[in-house]
């Protein structure tokens, strides 16, 4: 099921929201608890039922023993099991195609390919539950209650897409008791941030990928893309990519915060970072930190010289790359963005030596267009495409060619990005813009002050409202974090 | 104002901003969608019944189902005489010969033919959801009487929300169109042909704003007809039909509009003789149509003027309003 389909806004919602609050004001916390699992296995399963309910209940399931057994005895065989079966599972749904494909270009076999369809969420709940089995083992993590646990797990705010959190920073939320309670403020707040997100995905994101997806799809046909294109195509993806999966975090911390649950936040303007080590503390903030707590620091970090440092920077990007798809784009991906690091640290390491430094516009200029380029990979159906489009960009085919992708829409298409490129560098983010407890943001301007106004109620209902005109008379499209 | 009052007031007019947003939003797509639809047939009669524009299409089925055209509704249940059919019907009966004649004689009339080949089901839906009882049914028989569908026809009948809420933002998107397109008519580039239907009697306004007049003459050699299982089927809902209908078959008046692919009249003739129902066939000769199946402009108004004026002895048999007995009846084949 999706955040921006009707169906989730105009039944799901409304029957989830409802029964868990009546049943938290009968002082029915576990029954209430008990909903939210069942509702949250719906939510996941409801396409195909049959194969995903098995898959995540065996999942939970095995994750939960494991898990308990580590909080009883902290051994580091059974941590390996735990994690070598997530492994084995994620391993099995998401690389077993792409590791035939591999070896049979490599070797010249001829083996089957199983064609195995990637069940929607598997990398997400898999990493959450790694997190649980290392904290349990390192002793961070409290036993619980089996339907706590698969609650964790499951929670229907961040199961498909995140964002990837600790045990330890929601579980106790799902004990307090207050949080059974409708709390208006929470409400509205949720409601708040979950317009702002809808609004992200059905008008910006949407709306900017009729010019990049034509573009992307022309390099995959193998046709020469101009300059003009090659960019609006890139730059148009850089930004759907954005507003989609900040649009879904921010649907997914607004329907957490309606319940009382707070979730980290996972974006902070990622396009106004100044160095590739700045992006990627404001992108995908979360999966970040399960990198850096769950590879980069166990791999050695930065605790054995310089080398391996850029070394682990090098491995822990490239699995990353990995973990985002099965397939040699993604590890193209990783590869660039952990060169990118590699080179960032090294010229931080000189920029002190000599003090050097450069001016933030430049910093931030070289910053975006590596980010943009690097883009190509993780958004292009094979390399042949990535390359076409690569020439593209570096003008090797001409600024317009003769077959133009999206020749009738150039204006409005660099208008479209124009603004919407405006948005993420000028405009507050959705945490400047909104208040959000408990989280401590690094000191900004806040030029909007969000408080519950009328007329902060009638912006955020009417953007609401046109988002939701989007969902009803088009038919919903899925967001791109889905086939992660 | 307290922060729990100021909270409740703020999610109460939250969701009220939302309602008005998602009608917004709706009626902002659509017009986005359907500027290019022709706007110069709009006026306080007629409403826009299609445009060729994708994301508009087909209005009027669903319009007259749902009664979103109060005033067409209100025409329909007040019409005196009834005229049925498909598209044929429409462009032969949609002349202001007509139009002139009933307001001569002071007789309210509605042109009910239906786009997209409808016949009777949707017809005999409309019929009965409005409570209609006209005094006199003119059908155009070539046979009518179906139980087939057209797709927005059966999209009115299942009324899924989705297409209600298309219909609801059609609606509304008239009432933008036509005023942007009167303030600002550099904005609308008029390309989508459109057919506009009056509220008051039913007419299409299509010659024009929709198809150019043309004349393509019509041609006996290769009409066709249809088989004998399907007449059997028209007669048995025919009789289905005008059962529930309940009206005198002497009002009851059978015709088959003149074209190059189908017989008409000869089906039409041997429907009225088997339901034992009258029936005027004015001449077809020299007779043009747009397209090989429905009448130009100058056809619709001479075959239509000579059919009107052929039923005044039934307007004054009906009809208890009185209906003039000078009209010439020469050359107008009628039968009962």
């Amino acid at each position: 099921m999706l955040f921006n389909s009707a169906q989730f806004i105009f039944v799901f919602l409304p029957i989830v929201l409802s029964v868990f609050f009546l049943l938290g004001r009968l002082r029915e916390q576990m029954l209430a608890v008990m909903w939210l699992v069942i509702a949250s296995l719906v939510f996941y399963s409801s396409d195909d039922p049959y194969r995903l309910l098995p898959l995540i209940l065996s999942s939970i399931a095995f994750n939960f023993f494991i898990g308990r057994m580590l909080l009883r005895s902290q051994n580091r065989v059974l941590l390996a099991i735990g994690v070598g079966g997530d492994l084995v599972l994620l391993g099995y749904f998401k690389y077993a195609g792409f590791l035939v494909e591999t070896l049979n270009a490599v070797t010249g076999i001829a083996l089957q390919n199983p064609n195995i369809d990637l069940p929607i969420g598997i990398s997400f709940f898999t990493f959450t539950q790694i997190a649980f089995l290392v904290d349990a083992y390192r002793g961070e993590a409290r036993e619980y209650e089996p339907f706590h646990y698969t609650l964790f797990v499951s929670f229907f705010p961040h199961l498909i897409a995140g964002p990837i959190y600790h045990h330890k920073e929601i579980m106790p939320q799902f004990q307090l008791q207050e949080n059974f309670r409708l709390h208006i403020s929470n409400f509205g707040l949720g409601l708040t941030w979950f317009a702002l997100g809808l609004a992200k995905k059905m008008l910006f994101a949407d709306v900017v990928a009729q010019y990049a997806t034509p573009i992307f799809n022309a390099a995959a046909a193998g046709q020469a893309l101009g300059l003009v294109d090659s960019w609006i195509g890139v730059c148009g993806f850089a930004l759907q990519l954005y507003y989609d999966f900040s649009g879904y975090c921010d649907m997914a911390i607004g329907l957490a915060l309606m319940i009382g649950v707070r979730l980290p936040l996972n974006f902070d303007s990622p396009y106004k970072a100044l160095s590739l080590i700045d992006f990627w503390r404001r992108w995908h903030m979360t999966l970040s930190r399960f990198l850096r707590d769950y590879l980069y620091i166990p791999l050695g970090g930065n605790r054995k010289g310089p080398r391996r440092r850029y070394i682990n920077l090098l491995v822990t990007m490239l699995l990353g790359g990995l973990w985002h798809g099965a397939a040699w784009t993604f590890v193209i991906w990783g590869a660039i963005h952990g060169f990118g690091l590699i080179v960032n640290h090294a010229w931080n390491k000189v920029a002190e030596s000599y003090r050097l430094s450069l001016p933030n516009s430049v910093a931030w200029a070289l910053t975006l267009a590596f980010v943009m380029v690097a883009w190509v990979p993780f958004r292009a159906d094979s390399l042949s495409a990535t390359f076409t489009i690569w020439k593209g960009m570096f003008g090797l085919h001409g600024l317009v060619p003769a077959e133009s992708v999206i020749a009738a829409q150039v204006t409005t298409a660099i208008a479209c990005i124009a603004g919407l490129l405006a948005v993420a560098l000028f405009a507050p983010n959705s945490q400047q813009l909104l208040s959000y407890p408990r989280v401590i943001i690094a000191a900004f301007r806040q030029p909007i002050r969000f408080i519950p106004s009328p007329r902060w109620a009638m912006a955020a209902g009417i953007v609401f409202g046109i988002a939701v005109s989007f969902i009803i008379t088009q038919r919903p499209t899925e967001f791109l974090y889905f086939r992660f | 104002m307290k922060p729990l009052i100021a909270w409740r007031w703020y999610v109460a007019l939250f969701i009220l901003c939302a309602a008005l947003g998602i009608l917004i939003g709706g009626v902002g797509q659509m017009t986005i969608d359907n500027l290019k639809c022709r706007s110069t047939g709009y006026d306080n009669d007629h409403f826009l019944a299609y445009c060729r524009s994708q994301m508009y299409a087909d209005y009027e089925h669903g319009a007259l189902f749902y009664g979103l055209e109060r005033s067409a509704i209100d025409s329909i249940r007040r019409a005196e005489v009834l005229f049925v059919g498909n598209s044929k019907a429409q462009a032969a009966f949609s002349s202001k010969a007509v139009r002139d004649y009933f307001n001569s004689i002071n007789v309210r009339f509605f042109v009910m033919g239906f786009g997209y080949g409808d016949e009777s089901a949707f017809s005999e839906a409309i019929l009965k959801k409005w409570g209609v009882f006209p005094k006199i049914l003119v059908i155009n028989a070539d046979p009518f009487f179906s139980e087939k569908l057209s797709p927005p026809a059966q999209d009115s009948l299942e009324g899924q929300p989705a297409f209600l809420w298309r219909l609801v933002l059609k609606s509304l998107f008239q009432q933008v169109h036509r005023t942007v397109c009167l303030v600002a008519n550099s904005v609308c580039p008029e390309s989508e042909p459109s057919i506009f239907r009056s509220a008051r009697d039913g007419q299409w306004n299509w010659i024009g704003p929709y198809v150019a007049e043309k004349s393509v003459p019509i041609d006996r050699s290769a009409q066709t007809t249809i088989t004998p299982e399907e007449f059997a089927m028209a007669q048995t809902l025919g009789e289905k039909f005008l059962d529930q209908i309940g009206l005198d078959r002497q009002c009851v008046v059978l015709t088959g509009t003149p074209n190059s692919l189908l017989d008409s009249t000869a089906i039409a003739v041997a429907l009225a003789a088997s339901l034992k129902t009258n029936s005027i066939f004015p001449p077809a000769d020299g007779l043009s149509t747009l397209d090989g199946v429905h009448l130009n402009l100058a056809s619709a108004e001479r075959w239509s003027g000579q059919f009107v004026r052929a039923m005044t002895p039934i307007l004054q048999k009906c009809v208890s309003a009185s209906a003039p007995n000078h009209e010439s009846m020469g050359g107008i084949a009628t039968a009962n």
